[in-house]
């Protein structure tokens, strides 16, 4: 039986596209961005004749050092050999950031506006390299980064207004610390606004992160109390069942899941949790343990 | 108070760097970026080591934050009295107000972003650690996610974060502020340091030019519009710079990375070596603030790019003879 050279063909075909497309990839993301990927590749050639222009040692070493470095990082072997041997280097394409871009940049921009002689002059051509600059970066735009501050501790105002409450308990009852269970959103601000909070399971649960360092299995019933706290109806007798059965001093329910269909507030939970405090209109219940439980 | 952070880690780094130099050779000359530069690393290194035996013989966090501040203070103090200054650098050329102000002015713009935007904070446990460190008084003894206790012992290389535990120490120094700590003061401190790994090279590109004040400013300038500009794509260094300020790799790739490779630089042009020990101080200090991959690896292969420029330099300069 013949061997199917059409399957092979296709197969070589698509490694090379691959390669190809990978090659365009990080070539289109040096600096982050499409736009400082070309402004690097236009620095980078400016540089090549400076060197001869100035004929000094650190423009021809710079200059090569970035060129060599170029070659080095977008060709598809250190690609393969970084995804083999360094994975970490494989995330946010960080092998690129070898790349020297800022001396690159900072070099011929710095040494374009001081070779204008008039003063008028320099501040018209650094207006223009701030624009380029600017423009540059948005040319990869991405909204991953721009989360305004809602308050001054940089945690979203309901979450911050609810978890002053729940120092206030802590501190009103003398407890060292306090075990908060309730939405996931809460549960991550908590950790980080205060020590004194711990909480039943981690934002790793929920977020699926891998972190080398920390090595946690859940337990089957922290899965469960997660799951149970993700549904839009609350079974709010299991909550307190569970909060109970593993010393949750605290709960944060979300009004909008707590409240009837009447909109009315139950003053406690079972008799294991009560209310501890309300926010006006939407926002966090705040239950708190009964002394006795 | 917990914005003077940066202020007090820059100067004592700058202590400590001229302590560093008055070790290894008090003649050389040598900048305040410089000093201060290898001063951190310094600073890092002595951290790291105090945390190796402090873990494996499960010391209290609070008792080796007061060993470590004592030894800061003396070392503080040492060379305050006994390492040499340096001569003060007069300005020459024509007057660049504009220039220092435009410079200053992005400057600010970029800590403004620290106070305006809630930093990233996916797949990072950075702060938690901290609080979990600070709470507990013990060195990863309390999960960072969830702060209970750990129910399986971590391992020790698990345990030895050099960097979040040196945070945990920064807070001890201002309590009850580790969020503004590690999302503000650590990402000024380490853009502070940014810019003067790159003023390094500058003083290689511009120090011999008429124009060397106007020269600097625009190169500041350049700096930190590439991290404004860099801030908006969802990754790459100047995003980080930005938005994930507080992380290791941050600080190996804007501080660590350029500044070795200007300190390998100096070392092939003056093949003086001070130059080659300071080299191997930094890249002792990547292994502490990241893993390998994402610290000495770097380092590594711009060492070794480095090295082939300098071989072809050689050879290019015999057959010249």
């Amino acid at each position: 039986m013949q061997p199917d050279r059409h399957s092979g063909d296709d197969q070589k075909e698509g490694a090379e596209v691959r390669i190809v497309e990978e090659m365009q990839s990080a070539l289109e993301m040096i600096g982050g961005s499409v736009g400082f990927a070309a402004v690097f590749f236009a620095c980078l050639i400016i540089l090549w004749y400076g060197k001869y222009e100035r004929r000094t040692m650190s423009f021809s070493y710079l200059f090569w050092y970035a060129l060599i470095m170029l070659i080095v990082t977008i060709n598809p072997l250190t690609r393969y050999l970084t995804e083999t041997y360094l994975p970490e280097m494989v995330r946010d394409a960080m092998y690129l950031w070898l790349l020297p871009m800022t001396p690159v940049t900072l070099l011929v921009c710095a040494e374009a506006v001081a070779g204008v002689e008039k003063r008028w002059q320099q501040v018209v051509l650094l207006i223009a390299v701030i624009v380029i600059l600017i423009l540059g970066g948005t040319s990869s735009f991405s909204d991953k980064g721009l989360n305004p501050a809602e308050t001054y501790d940089l945690i979203p105002a309901q979450d911050k207004t609810v978890l002053d409450l729940a120092e206030r308990y802590r501190k009103e009852n003398g407890m060292e610390t306090i075990m908060i269970w309730g939405e996931n959103s809460v549960m991550d601000t908590a950790r980080i606004s205060h020590g004194s909070f711990y909480t039943l399971y981690g934002r790793d649960l929920w977020q699926g992160l891998q972190e080398t360092q920390i090595p946690w299995n859940y337990e089957s019933w922290q899965m469960q109390a997660y799951e149970l706290m993700q549904e839009q109806d609350l079974s709010l007798d299991l909550i307190a069942d569970v909060g109970i059965t593993h010393h949750c001093d605290v709960l944060i329910l979300s009004r909008v899941k707590v409240a009837t269909e009447g909109g009315v507030i139950p003053r406690e939970i079972r008799e294991d949790y009560v209310l501890y405090e309300e926010q006006p209109r939407e926002g966090y219940l705040l239950y708190v343990r009964r002394s006795d439980r | 108070m917990v914005y003077l952070l940066p202020v007090f880690l820059l100067g004592e780094g700058v202590l400590l760097g001229r302590l560093l130099r008055l070790i290894f050779k008090k003649d050389v000359r040598m900048s305040l970026a410089e000093d201060c530069l290898i001063g951190t690393c310094g600073m890092l290194l002595i951290w790291q080591l105090f945390m190796m035996p402090g873990i494996k013989c499960n010391l209290s966090f609070s008792l080796l934050c007061r060993i470590y501040s004592g030894v800061l203070f003396v070392c503080a103090c040492v060379s305050a009295l006994i390492a040499p200054g340096r001569e003060v650098r007069s300005s020459k050329g024509e007057n660049n107000l504009w220039i220092i102000l435009i410079a200053a002015l992005i400057f600010c713009l970029q800590i403004a972003f620290y106070f305006a935007f809630v930093p990233d904070r996916e797949g990072d446990f950075t702060l938690e650690t901290v609080n979990a460190t600070l709470q507990s008084g013990r060195i990863y003894m309390n999960h960072p996610a969830t702060g209970q206790a750990f129910v399986q012992d971590m391992s020790f290389r698990g345990k030895l974060v050099t960097l979040p535990l040196f945070y945990a120490y920064l807070c001890r120094l201002v309590p009850d502020a580790s969020l503004q700590v590690v999302c503000r003061a650590v990402p000024v401190w380490i853009l502070a340091l940014s810019y003067m790994a790159y003023s390094a090279w500058m003083d290689v590109f511009f120090s011999k030019s008429d124009k060397e004040g106007l020269l600097r400013g625009v190169g500041y300038t350049i700096i930190g519009l590439l991290n404004i500009g860099g801030s908006f794509s969802g990754n790459g260094i100047f995003y980080y710079q930005l938005h994930r300020g507080y992380r290791g790799e941050t600080l190996v790739y804007s501080v660590l990375l350029p500044f070795f490779i200007y300190l390998i630089y100096r070392a092939c042009s003056n093949k003086k070596p001070i130059w080659f020990i300071y080299s191997c101080v930094v890249f002792l200090t990547s292994f502490c603030v990241v893993d390998i991959q994402k610290g000495a690896a770097p380092l590594l292969l711009g060492f070794a790019v480095c090295s082939l420029i300098a071989i072809a330099e050689t050879i290019r300069k015999k057959v010249q003879k």
